[in-house]
């Protein structure tokens, strides 16, 4: 059986409001060098701290519904589309492992 | 029937509402690339790249500021203007130090491409060097970017603070610092050949009373007129070579900083127009200068 590792990809900046001292839930992207300057807000704000927290799909998703305050089970499959269109889009990288 | 699905979040572009100290952020990780790719050497300065506690928190940038290693500045224009950015000011045509050129991207806004660090009289090789010696990697937007050490950081702030009239960073920067913390930073300055401008920015210039600069970095610390500026750097001007540089930029329109007050590329009519209220401007300065030296006539 493999894992699926979800991570911030190379080449990728990015920016959490907090850090701004903004009391906001959202978050500033960007491919370097070209961009564009992204903006991911609340639901999806919570998914990339969760995917720069910690990894596999349970993970983010357990580490999600913390942050959004959801049950697990109501958001997994969102969860799963959102890391899937962060792949495609080069922002997000995700490697897969066999499970010892 | 089943609940309708969760909504699968979205990400937009924000070239818009994005804060500009966010958008900072990004551009001085931007611009790291963008050295990387082209095999520039950079030390990132000011802003994000100061070391937490020498500045006060909530302290916001409003560009990146770079100093790009002695030889390498061309190569690097050349790479901003390969991603889109555009020239905003020239070397020669930002300052009387001729340091800087500024570049401008719709989406990350300004950066100042320093060639040097003004104040030091030592090479922009010796300084460049000096800055790297205990330079680490910051990470900025998360991303890792060179910055100098913290003696360095400090020497950069305080020269920073001797070209203008604030005193927003001294109190950080200079006055809570340990003895021999600022010890080592006027080592630095004296290694640089950068005592002067350090006196100025800790309000000690007086010191350095009849040295050629002196006048330059006064004008500088405490403001004054445009013939104040120009009559500084004539003074400054140590070789025949300098002081036609300074005669020639005193008569000429700085078409960069036109083209910004315009909004437009100027045309040669508005140039013209420039030139002449520029030396209207000049020569006003000067009749009010004679006019407070002449001796006022006594009433009978």
């Amino acid at each position: 059986m493999t894992v699926e590792r979800y991570a911030v990809a190379p080449g990728v900046a990015w920016v959490d409001a907090d850090e701004m001292g903004l009391d906001r839930t959202e978050l500033y992207v960007a491919r370097l060098p070209a961009g564009p300057p992204l903006l991911l807000i609340d639901a999806a704000w919570a998914i990339w701290l969760a995917m720069a927290e910690t990894g596999t799909m349970a993970e983010i998703v357990a580490r999600t519904a913390e942050l959004t305050e959801s049950a697990p089970d109501d958001i997994e499959t969102a969860v799963a589309d959102f890391l899937d269109g962060l792949v495609r889009q080069g922002l997000a990288s995700v490697t897969r492992t066999a499970e010892e | 029937m089943a609940d309708d699905p969760e909504p699968v979040p979205v990400v937009e572009p924000a070239s818009t509402t994005i804060p500009l100290n966010a958008r900072v952020h990004l551009a001085h990780a931007v611009v790291q690339r963008i050295a990387e790719d082209s095999g520039v050497s950079l030390l990132h300065l000011k802003g994000p790249a100061v070391l937490r506690g020498l500045r006060p928190p909530g302290w916001r940038s409003s560009d990146v500021d770079v100093l790009v290693r002695p030889g390498q500045f061309t190569r690097f224009e050349a790479a901003l203007g390969g991603h889109g950015w555009e020239p905003s000011s020239h070397l020669e045509t930002g300052s009387a130090f001729a340091h800087a050129a500024n570049w401008w991207h719709p989406y990350w806004g300004y950066v100042d491409v320093h060639a040097h660090w003004p104040g030091p009289t030592a090479s922009p090789e010796q300084v460049y060097a000096a800055f790297s010696e205990d330079s680490f990697d910051q990470p900025i937007g998360h991303t890792p970017c060179p910055v100098p050490g913290r003696t360095a950081q400090i020497l950069v702030l305080l020269l920073h603070t001797a070209r203008g009239t604030s005193d927003a960073d001294l109190e950080l920067a200079w006055r809570v610092q340990s003895e021999e913390q600022q010890q080592a930073v006027v080592k630095l300055a004296v290694r640089l050949g950068a005592q002067l401008p350090l006196a100025a920015a800790l309000g000690a210039l007086d010191d350095h009373r009849g040295e050629s600069s002196y006048a330059l970095w006064h004008y500088y610390r405490q403001g004054g007129g445009r013939l104040d500026e120009w009559r500084a750097r004539w003074r400054a001007a140590e070789t025949p070579a300098a002081r036609i540089r300074v005669l020639a930029s005193a008569a000429r329109v700085n078409r960069d900083h036109l083209r910004m007050e315009l909004g437009h590329p100027p045309s040669p009519a508005e140039v013209r127009r420039a030139q002449v209220a520029r030396i209207g401007r000049l020569g006003s300065e000067t009749r009010r200068l004679v006019a407070d030296r002449l001796p006022r006539r006594r009433p009978r």
